[in-house]
C-alpha cells in the first residue's frame, strides 16, 4: 500500500482505495486478513483516527468486516462490490458529465458515438 | 503520601556520596592529627589536644542543605511530586540524615576521647561528663538546626526574585549594625543583655545545663521548618 | 478518564500577560498538537498545566477536580520539558529506577527497550548526553511513564531524521496499544500535521483555535496564479495570507472546500492545491 502524504486527496480516502485496489487486483481475497488500523497508522506515522477512518469507510460499504479480537477481513463479494462502485462513480463523474455538456452543445448521440470511437484509435 | 517517604529516600541517597566523603577525610584528618598529638605528646612542653569535630559536622549540614535545594526541587518536580511532600520528605530526610551524624559523632568521640586527648564539640562546651543521652540529643539538634536554617535559607533566595536577594544578603549586615549602634546607645546594656539571653538559652548557667540548648536549637529548627513551609507552599519552578 | 478544563485563565509575567484568559476542554484520548510562535504562550500554559507555576487567575480541572485542590494529585500526567529539570550526574539508567518510584506504572523493560531502538546508553549520566540524546532519554521516559496525559513539549529537539522516524512510530505504538491524552509543543508543523488528531493553536496569549486537523484542512485551501486574477477571485472572499511572486500569487482562503468556485476559478485559470497545516498557521498567526 502506498500513501501520498501530501496529495490533495484526504488521507483516509487514499486508504481506502488503496486496499480497494489491491482488492481488485487479487492482491487481497476473500476473507483475506487486511491491514490494521494499527499498523497503517504506524507504518505511515498517521492518527489512529484517520487510518480508522479509512477502515470503517469499507465497512460501511461492506467491503470488509469486523472479526472481534482478530482483525478486519476481506467481505465476500467485495471486488464485485468494488467494482460496481467504481463503475457507477465512473458514470457520475464522466458519462453523466459528458451527456449534460454534449446536451448543451447539442451533440447527437450518434456524434458521440463517433468521438468516442476516434478517442480508441489514439 | 506514599510519596514523603520515596523523597526523603531520593534526599538520602542523593546526599551519600558526600557524607561518605565527608567522613573518609575527617577520619584521614583525624589519624594525621592523632599521629601529631601523640608525637607531640613526647616532648616535654607540648600538650597537643584536638577536638570538635562536631562542629565541622554542623558546617557540613549547613551547606548540604544550601547546597541540595535546587536540583531536588527540580528533579521532584518533573516527577509530580507535591510540594507538600517534597516538605515532609525533605524533613524527615534531614531527621534521619542528622540522627545519624549525631550517633556517628559520638562513636567516634567516644573512640577518640579513649585513644588519645580529645574532646567533642560537646565536650569542649558542656564538660567531659560521659552523658550519652544528653550528648546525642545536643549534637541532633544542633545538626539539625545547621541543616534545616541551610535549607530554609537556599529556599529564600531561590524564591526571591534579583532585588529580593541582594535584600536578604544584607540582613545580617544590618543587623549587626543595628545592634551596635543600640549598644553605643543605650551604653552597652544591649549586648549584656543579648549575652544573658544567650546564656540562659545555651544553658551555660551554674549547673551547665544541655537540655536548655537542646530546647533551643530544636525550636530554631522548628521555626526554620516553618518558614520553609509557607515558602516551598506555592514555589514556582524558575526559567 | 481524564477530561482536561481550563478555565478563564490568566498568566501575568511582569507587566507582560502570557496568557489571556484562556478557556479550553481537552478530551481524552486523543493526540492533539499545540501549536504557536516563540513567546506565544506554549510552554506558560503547559507550566500551569503541570502545576510548575501558578495562574493569576482562572482554574484548571481533571474531570471536575481542580489541580489546586488539596488532595488532586498530578500524578496522572508526565510533562517532558524543553528544560532539563533532571540531576545532572544522575546515570539514565538511574533516572529510570526514580521515574519508576514516583511513577508506579512505568514500565522499565519498555523503557529499556526504547533505549536499546536509539542507541542511548543508560550507564552515561545526564550530563554526558549530547542535545539529540537529551532529548530521547526524556521522550522515553515520557514514553514509558505510561500517565493517562502525556505532554511532550519538542520531544524531537536535536535528533536526526532517522531518530525522529523513531519517535513518531513508538509514539504511535504506544497510544494506538494504549490510548491516552497525549499533547505535543512543536515548531515542526508539517512533521506532525499527520501524527494529530487535533490542533490548538495560540498566539499572543489566547486561543485562536481549536479543531481537528482534518476539519481545519478542510475549511481551507489555497488558491494561486496570476496575480491579477487571484485578486479577482479574492474579491469577496476571506483570506488569510496571501504571498506574491513577481505575476505570481498565491493566497490562502478560509472557506469550505465545497464553496470553491471552480467555474470561476477555471476561467481565471487558476489552481486549486491542498493547504498545508504549517502554511495555515503561518498564515493565521502573522499579525
Amino acid at each position: 500500500m502506498k500513501l501520498n502524504l501530501s496529495s490533495d486527496t484526504p488521507i483516509y480516502l487514499q486508504i481506502a482505495e488503496a486496499i480497494e485496489d489491491d482488492i481488485l487486483k487479487g492482491i487481497l481475497e476473500e476473507e483475506a486478513q487486511v491491514i490494521s488500523t494499527t499498523e497503517i497508522s504506524v507504518n505511515f506515522k498517521i492518527n489512529p483516527a484517520t487510518a480508522g477512518k479509512g477502515i470503517n469507510l469499507l465497512v460501511d460499504e461492506g467491503i470488509i468486516y469486523k472479526k472481534r479480537g482478530v482483525g478486519m477481513f476481506v467481505s465476500v463479494g467485495a471486488k464485485e462490490k468494488i467494482l460496481q462502485k467504481r463503475i457507477d462513480n465512473f458514470y457520475e463523474n464522466y458519462i453523466a458529465v459528458l451527456i449534460d455538456e454534449a446536451s448543451k452543445l447539442n451533440i447527437s448521440k450518434a456524434e458521440i458515438i463517433k468521438m468516442i470511437e476516434r478517442g480508441k484509435i489514439k | 503520601m506514599k510519596d514523603i517517604i520515596k523523597v526523603a529516600k531520593y534526599f538520602l541517597r542523593d546526599s551519600r556520596q558526600a557524607v561518605m566523603i565527608f567522613y573518609a577525610i575527617t577520619i584521614f584528618l583525624v589519624l594525621f592529627l592523632f599521629y601529631m598529638s601523640n608525637g607531640l605528646n613526647g616532648q616535654p612542653g607540648t600538650e597537643a589536644s584536638f577536638g570538635g569535630l562536631g562542629f565541622g559536622v554542623m558546617i557540613f549540614l549547613f551547606v548540604s542543605g544550601l547546597n541540595s535545594f535546587k536540583t531536588n526541587f527540580k528533579f521532584m518536580l518533573a516527577n509530580s511530586v507535591s510540594r507538600r511532600d517534597i516538605y515532609f520528605g525533605g524533613i524527615l530526610a534531614f531527621v534521619i540524615l542528622a540522627g545519624f551524624m549525631a550517633i556517628m559523632d559520638m562513636v567516634m568521640s567516644q573512640f577518640f576521647m579513649a585513644t588519645s586527648s580529645y574532646q567533642s564539640f560537646y565536650g569542649q562546651i558542656y564538660g567531659e561528663e560521659k552523658r550519652l543521652i544528653a550528648e546525642f540529643l545536643w549534637n541532633f539538634a544542633v545538626f539539625l538546626f545547621a541543616v534545616s536554617s541551610g535549607w530554609m535559607i537556599t529556599m529564600l533566595y531561590y524564591k526571591s526574585g534579583k532585588l529580593m536577594k541582594i535584600f536578604i544578603s544584607f540582613i545580617p549586615v544590618i543587623i549587626i549594625f543595628t545592634v551596635i549602634g543600640f549598644n553605643n546607645a543605650t551604653d552597652g546594656k544591649v549586648v549584656n543583655a543579648m549575652w544573658d539571653f544567650f546564656v540562659r538559652v545555651f544553658g551555660f548557667t551554674d549547673n551547665y545545663s544541655s537540655y536548655n540548648a537542646v530546647l533551643t536549637f530544636i525550636l530554631t529548627a522548628v521555626t526554620a521548618f516553618g518558614l520553609s513551609y509557607v515558602l516551598v507552599r506555592k514555589m514556582r519552578l524558575k526559567e | 478518564m481524564s477530561t482536561i478544563q481550563i478555565k478563564e485563565l490568566s498568566m501575568r509575567y511582569g507587566n507582560t500577560l502570557a496568557l489571556d484568559n484562556v478557556s479550553l476542554t481537552l478530551e481524552p484520548n486523543k493526540i492533539y498538537g499545540l501549536l504557536g510562535r516563540n513567546g506565544a504562550g506554549k510552554t506558560t500554559l503547559l507550566n500551569l498545566l503541570t502545576n510548575k507555576i501558578y495562574p493569576h487567575s482562572g482554574d484548571i480541572a481533571f474531570d471536575g477536580e481542580s489541580i489546586f485542590s488539596q488532595k488532586h494529585s498530578q500524578k496522572k500526567i508526565y510533562y517532558m520539558m524543553e528544560k532539563n529539570l533532571f540531576p545532572l550526574g544522575l546515570k539514565i539508567k538511574e533516572i529510570f529506577k526514580w521515574t519508576k518510584e514516583f511513577y508506579p506504572e512505568f514500565n522499565l523493560d519498555y523503557a529499556n527497550s526504547l533505549a536499546n531502538k536509539f542507541g542511548l546508553d543508560v550507564s552515561k549520566t545526564v550530563k554526558e548526553q549530547s542535545t539529540g540524546y537529551t532529548s530521547i532519554f526524556k521522550a522515553i521516559v515520557a514514553l514509558a511513564s505510561n500517565a493517562r496525559i502525556t505532554i511532550f513539549d519538542e520531544p524531537v529537539l536535536g535528533l536526526d531524521a532517522n531518530h525522529r522516524e523513531i519517535f513518531y512510530k513508538e509514539l504511535l505504538a504506544s497510544y494506538n496499544e494504549n490510548p491516552r491524552t497525549v499533547i505535543i509543543s512543536t515548531h515542526l508543523i508539517e512533521e506532525v500535521a499527520n501524527v494529530l488528531e487535533e490542533v490548538i493553536i495560540i498566539n499572543a496569549g489566547r486561543i485562536i483555535l481549536k479543531k481537528s486537523v482534518e476539519e481545519l484542512l478542510s475549511s481551507a485551501y489555497t488558491i494561486s496564479g496570476e496575480k491579477e486574477n487571484v485578486d479577482k477571485y479574492l474579491q469577496g472572499r476571506e483570506y488569510v495570507s496571501a504571498e506574491t511572486l513577481g505575476k505570481f500569487k498565491s493566497a490562502i482562503v478560509l472557506a469550505d472546500l465545497q464553496s470553491r468556485d471552480e467555474g470561476l476559478a477555471k476561467k481565471l485559470e487558476l489552481d486549486f492545491t491542498k493547504t498545508e497545516l504549517q502554511q495555515l498557521f503561518i498564515g493565521l498567526t502573522n499579525s
